[in-house]
């Protein structure tokens, strides 16, 4: 035992990344103006959110309507964060009171038809993506005296982590691009309604529904499942109403927690349009696996930007969490606290023993530090590495909005450097438009974990639950495969480890229809396990035509991390251009575009996003006047070894009887020793 | 085999008196069973009663999470959790060594009066708990079951009880001192003492349940030296 926990204290560093983007409030999602001018006569009349939870992903429709009071035609820009891991697939136009839906193009291509037809007067729009910071919506013309409406749509998978899945309509820009911020203002009001409508589908049974921060005003209303071939299922209707104006400075999020007795399971969602199309699926693992606690001393070093893109509020905000995770260490662990701006300084000048009088003496002078200078991310993280004690379990806490200014910036030079330390990284976002895909990938690449958070967000909650991940062990090189039937183009390629209560989430095609193997497998203490279930393709399921949308995102991450590690070629460029445009996406190299129906024809441009869209429409039609579906595939034939060896369990499906996330129950027993001490007591008292 | 009468009284005989013979053994056994069932207090009764019916999940192999302290539970309305969570084990292993710790302990305290032993068990239950919510953030997650906290508590009323008889004194004053010093031990390094002998499922240890009971067991027998003095004399009557 001491020797296994010897040789994880010599393999297991952790690296964790807090990345505190603390918004000060100038900055939101809205219409942008510039700061020169003097018109203020264009705004946004009222902005409707329509959220629908189902399957393992998210629906997210906007519907929003701009005004303008003034006495020309005007052009709305309308901003906001990008949503984690999103694919914008409608944007829609009324013109002349009737909707056309956009279609996706080459971005250099998109934007010269949107500007040709701004130019000539006529109604258009295009959405854009801004790397990883925003999607920005132009409308032209906004009619003097008139109202225009837009609406778009993106989704996205949703994972449940430790049983608690989480929802963020992201509206708090990140403010981490200081080009932007010097020209734009941003008008985030609503001057008439902002109406916010949520509809959860979970084929599990949920403990606990919650906005954080609007608890008090969203009406929350559970109706009942009325599935009796799949079981009990629920639904939640969440409802928030502003008829009087709002502000979209705030991010919404919406937790839900599942019953603490979800079983792991093994979930497998196609889509087949029919006998002879190409099929895509969604398969999302929740391993069971016993994961030990880890119960020695940690040392955490404390690696904080103190640029002067910190400055204000972040900066408080940053050694308030500090000191809020400081509070919470364990007497046996130690920690320490580096700076770094232009340079980077060891602050508490090495490590520190977690006791209350040296937590709060720490606390008081990390009350104290400044913002100012540059960000040489390089640096701190590079002084962070050194001095690490080998024989000790290490984690160390990154607070920086990933904007590298001084010194290495670029993914692959950060790669480089972990790749030199050999160290694992949990990157812990805070906030929106930071570099998730540099923090996502310093993650993977280490064999750690990506975890965001909102400012919106139970600060708290979050801490307990990275707490509980950093505080077991992981399933090592997890991986799945299938045999059977024809499966290809799987995304993302490489899974990496799993940590406690995360889910292991994939896509794929797959052709023909029939049984096939699911065999989930991964290293749990030492020792490779496989966990095999059968599941059916079928030949024709067209419930959820979204899947290859996310297919196809997933597949365009995977293109883009490899184009900012190794240099974008026109190679890769067009791979993300085919995929883009086949699947209708917006992405950094295509975006979306409305013109008239008429100009559409004239153009050439073909409406296979319109086309895609009504498919679409029509399947959520259908799916919501149904009951909630389990999609759970390995219930009652799955089965699990340490062997290789696949041997039939008597039920409970491919983790036999495990719970979604094992963490151990809290307990306290008396040893051996106890026992005997306790007997020998009564026989001298009864003795005498 | 069957007998008939014809076939020879004297094996007939024979037979229905060993027949008899078994039949009174087995009544025998259980009027022993049902006198040693009759014959329990019924404090501890009603104690193994929430023993087994908080762990059959331990035969069924069904483990459930829905009798455990979670405080996020308990604050959403689950309130039983407050009185189930000490009498549920994750194994027949964790369940042998905590209950059999508690009643060891509880069937040998001095004090005799079934509702002062009550309060003993309660008051350190309740200690356990709290020392817990306050000290270990780990609760959050993993919750805590088990009796091992009381366990504890009723050990330091044990060595108290020993310390006010003359002829156990010495014995009471190394148990009480071994017992604090082994849960500030736990408290210091966060761990267990011997955990390594442990050679059976037991749960994630929450050692902090372990400093709570022996303050519960302490604050449990100074309330009732308190209001009676002379309280062991008195039990003695």
């Amino acid at each position: 035992m001491k020797q296994k926990i010897k040789h994880m204290n010599r393999l297991f560093f952790m690296t964790i990344f807090f990345i505190v983007i603390m918004l000060s409030n100038v900055q939101a999602a809205g219409l942008l103006k510039s700061k020169n001018s003097i018109n203020d006569s264009i705004s946004m009349k009222s902005h409707h959110v329509n959220v629908t939870i189902n399957n393992g992903f998210a629906r997210t429709e906007v519907d929003q309507v701009f005004i303008n009071t003034g006495d020309r035609d005007l052009e709305a820009t309308y901003t906001f964060p990008v949503p984690k891991k999103a694919s914008m697939s409608e944007l829609s136009l009324w013109i002349d009171g009737r909707e056309v839906i956009g279609e996706v193009l080459e971005k250099g291509t998109a934007r010269k038809i949107y500007e040709d037809q701004a130019a000539k007067g006529e109604d258009t729009a295009i959405a854009e993506k801004d790397d990883y910071k925003t999607f920005n919506i132009i409308v032209s013309p906004v009619r003097s005296q008139n109202e225009t409406r837009v609406r778009l749509v993106y989704y996205q998978p949703l994972e449940i982590d430790l049983n608690i899945g989480r929802y963020v309509y992201p509206l708090e820009e990140g403010g981490v691009d200081e080009e932007r911020i010097s020209f734009w203002s941003v008008d985030d009001s609503v001057k008439s309604s902002f109406k916010f409508d949520l509809q959860l589908k979970s084929a599990f049974p949920l403990k606990d529904v919650r906005l954080p921060g609007y608890q008090n005003r969203a009406i929350i209303h559970k109706a009942e499942n009325t599935d009796k071939g799949n079981g009990v299922g629920e639904v939640y209707s969440i409802s928030l109403d502003q008829l009087e104006g709002a502000s979209l400075s705030s991010d919404i999020v919406l937790y839900y927690r599942l019953d603490e007795n979800t079983p792991a399971r093994v979930e497998l969602v196609p889509y087949k349009a029919g006998k002879n199309s190409e099929g895509t699926f969604m398969v999302v693992v929740t391993p069971g696996a016993s994961l030990q606690r880890i119960s020695e001393g940690t040392d955490w070093t404390f690696v904080l930007d103190t640029s002067g893109s910190m400055g204000g509020n972040k900066i408080a905000t940053l050694t308030d969490g500090v000191c809020n995770v400081i509070k919470k260490m364990n007497s046996q662990d130690r920690f320490r606290i580096v700076t770094f701006n232009n340079s980077a300084r060891d602050f508490s000048g090495g490590y520190i023993q977690a006791t209350q009088e040296n937590v709060n003496r720490m606390a008081l002078q990390v009350k104290k530090i400044q913002a100012g200078g540059g960000t040489a991310l390089f640096e701190g993280l590079e002084r962070a590495y050194v001095g690490l004690d080998a024989d000790r379990t290490s984690g160390i806490i990154l607070v920086t909005d990933g904007v590298a200014n001084i010194g290495p910036s670029k993914q692959n030079e950060l790669l480089e450097l972990h790749r030199k330390y050999d160290l694992r990284l949990f990157t812990f976002v805070i906030g929106n438009s930071v570099n998730q895909p540099l923090l996502d990938a310093l993650a993977k690449e280490s064999g750690g974990f990506a975890m965001n958070i909102s400012t919106s967000d139970d600060m708290i909650g979050r801490i307990i639950q990275a707490r509980a991940k950093m505080r077991h062990e992981c399933i090592y090189d997890a991986d799945i495969k299938f045999s059977g039937e024809k499966v290809k183009m799987l995304t993302p390629e490489k899974i990496g480890n799993l940590y406690m209560g995360q889910q292991l989430v994939k896509f794929g095609k797959y052709s023909g229809t029939g049984s096939l193997e699911v065999k989930f497998s991964g290293k749990v203490s030492g020792e490779r396990k496989v966990w095999t279930c059968q599941a059916y393709f079928p030949e024709k399921d067209a419930d959820n035509p979204e899947l290859e949308r996310l297919w196809a995102l997933s597949r365009i991450d995977e293109e883009m991390q490899v184009i900012r590690e190794k240099g974008e070629t026109p190679g890769r460029r067009n791979k993300v251009v085919d995929l883009g445009t086949q699947n209708s996406l917006v992405t950094d190299y295509t975006s979306m575009v409305v013109v008239k129906e008429s100009a559409m024809e004239g153009l050439g441009i073909r409406r296979n996003n319109a086309n895609r869209v009504n498919t679409e429409r029509e399947a959520q039609a259908i799916k919501a006047q149904q009951p909630v579906h389990s999609y759970r595939v390995d219930q009652n034939n799955g089965s699990g070894s340490s062997s290789g060896q696949g041997q039939k369990q008597d039920s409970g499906g491919m983790f036999g009887n495990s719970r979604s996330h094992d963490i151990s129950f809290g307990t306290g027993p008396v040893g051996p020793i106890f026992i005997g001490a306790a007997y020998w007591l009564r026989r001298r008292k009864n003795r005498k | 085999m069957s007998i008939s009468p014809k076939t020879g009284t004297g094996d007939y005989k024979m037979a229905m008196a060993i027949e008899h013979a078994g039949q009174a053994e087995t009544e025998r056994r259980e009027n022993v069973i049902l006198n040693r069932i009759s014959g329990l207090p019924f404090d501890m009764f009603i104690f193994i009663v929430f023993i087994i019916l908080c762990n059959f999940h331990i035969i069924s192999g069904n483990i459930t999470r829905s009798l455990i302290f979670l405080p996020g539970s308990v604050r959403q309305g689950e309130w039983w959790r407050l009185f189930t969570h000490p009498f549920f084990h994750v194994s027949l292993y964790h369940l042998v060594l905590d209950a059999g710790a508690f009643f060891l302990l509880y069937s040998g305290l001095a004090e005799k009066r079934m509702i002062k032993k009550v309060f003993c068990v309660i008051f350190s239950g309740v200690c356990s708990l709290i020392a817990s919510q306050i000290f270990s953030a780990d609760i959050q997650t993993q919750g805590l079951c088990g009796l091992s906290g009381i366990a504890h508590g009723l050990m330091a009323y044990s060595s108290l009880e020993m310390i006010h008889q003359q002829a156990l004194r010495k014995i009471g004053i190394i148990s009480l001192i071994i017992v604090a010093l082994k849960t500030v031990f736990e408290m210091i390094s966060g761990n267990a003492l011997f955990s390594s002998l442990h050679f059976g499922d037991y749960g994630n240890p929450l050692v902090t349940c372990h400093a709570g009971g022996v303050i519960g067991g302490i604050g449990a027998y100074l309330i009732m030296f308190i209001n009676h003095p002379g309280r062991l004399n008195d039990s003695k009557r």
